[in-house]
């Protein structure tokens, strides 16, 4: 859940990039991170095993900038993808803002897409989350390999709730900002919705 | 019920804070929630990155607290490691906030038990805390979401080369 720190005028929001093993999460954050200037991120921290497969979680601390007078961050996350990790997947769920789903485009890749997919919204309703109450961006990855289903057969699989999405190739960097701009305004249009709103606890006592 | 505004308690978590950085000895130390948001900090400079330890103390709580699930146990209590020149204690507490974690690195002008007796002391403050009361209008969603657009911009127009 959102941060919102009236004192310090600063937001602070959590977005996890969810998918099937290999599908580019890790991808997705190497190449933000690359990208943004020095002063607008943080550290990046991996927690990899030695085959460079995520263990835990990837960690981008991002700064936004100033939106009506509040310093607004976010925190990107990427879960491991295999499909052992589940419990450390659900932890790192916990207090999500928005979701990227990373999909492989690839063929034979459907049924892990579609399986992640399921497990996506099972982990969310285990933090007592539907996942048409938080938003939610479809990123169609390694649009660049061969073999690949079009968008358009893609979105007919995945995409039934119509959310965002984007077709991206993240080792080119191509569609990554595009799927990260989608994502904060989501997550940020929600939140405006709710700055007005009285809170019960606008500390953001995670889920 | 006594209710408290934002800056007041965040105010109060500064106090109880300073008071156990002081009488513990350590040399860093952090409040954090269960996302890994900082809430109060003391000693962290460029040398340490403290959203990085904040995010990584939230992992380790949060992992820690799965598997004494899975061995039939609510939580653990407070985790300790220790490396040649530091130690790290990692506290959970129950609070009006939520469940807190104070993450608190020292080296040998402290020791283990200090720490443990005076996060103890820390706990008690945070608890004496009346609960908050945040829900102040000082902002315009109107306002915040026509900004947004403009800020979304700014920063991703040279990123996506757009």
């Amino acid at each position: 859940m959102s941060l919102v720190n009236y004192a310090t005028r600063e937001i602070t929001c959590k977005i996890v990039y969810y998918g099937p093993g290999r599908s580019g999460k890790t991808t997705n954050l190497q190449y933000i991170h690359s990208r943004v200037p020095w002063d607008r991120k943080g550290e990046m921290v991996s927690l990899a095993t030695e085959a460079d497969r995520t263990l835990f979680f990837d960690f981008l601390p991002l700064e936004l900038g100033q939106i009506s007078g509040f310093r607004t961050r976010f925190q990107l996350y990427t879960v491991p993808g295999q499909v052992y990790y589940n419990a450390t997947r659900r932890l790192v769920l916990q207090g999500a803002d928005g979701v990227v789903f990373v999909a492989d485009s690839q063929r034979p890749q459907l049924d892990g897409n579609i399986e992640s997919l399921r497990n996506l919204h099972e982990n969310l309703l285990e933090h007592g989350i539907d996942i048409r109450d938080i938003p939610v961006v479809i990123q169609y990855n390694k649009r660049d390999l061969p073999n690949v289903f079009s968008v358009e057969q893609l979105e007919e699989e995945l995409n039934f709730r119509n959310v965002p999405s984007h077709p991206a190739s993240a080792l080119l960097g191509e569609g990554v900002f595009d799927t990260l701009r989608s994502a904060s305004e989501g997550v940020l249009k929600k939140l405006a919705r709710k700055l007005e709103v009285p809170a019960a606890d606008t500390m953001g006592e995670p889920g | 019920m006594e209710r408290l505004e934002f800056k007041q308690i965040q105010d109060a978590f500064d106090e109880p804070l300073r008071d156990f950085v002081r009488e513990s000895g350590v040399g860093l130390a952090v409040l954090i929630n269960r996302s890994g948001q900082v809430l109060a900090q003391h000693g962290f400079d460029k040398v340490f990155d403290l959203v990085g330890v904040a995010s990584l103390a939230a992992g380790i709580n949060a992992s820690s607290r799965a598997l004494a699930n899975q061995l039939g146990e609510e939580q653990f209590e407070h985790l300790h490691h220790a490396g040649r020149a530091r130690q790290l204690f990692l506290g959970h507490f129950d609070s009006a906030a939520g469940q807190l974690m104070l993450v608190a690195v020292f080296d040998d002008r402290s020791s283990i038990g200090l720490v443990r007796l005076f996060f103890e002391q820390f706990v008690g403050g945070i608890r004496r805390l009346p609960s908050m009361d945040a829900s102040r209008k000082t902002v315009s969603a109107a306002e915040f979401e026509a900004e947004l657009e403009t800020s979304l911009d700014k920063f991703f127009h040279d990123l996506i080369g757009g």
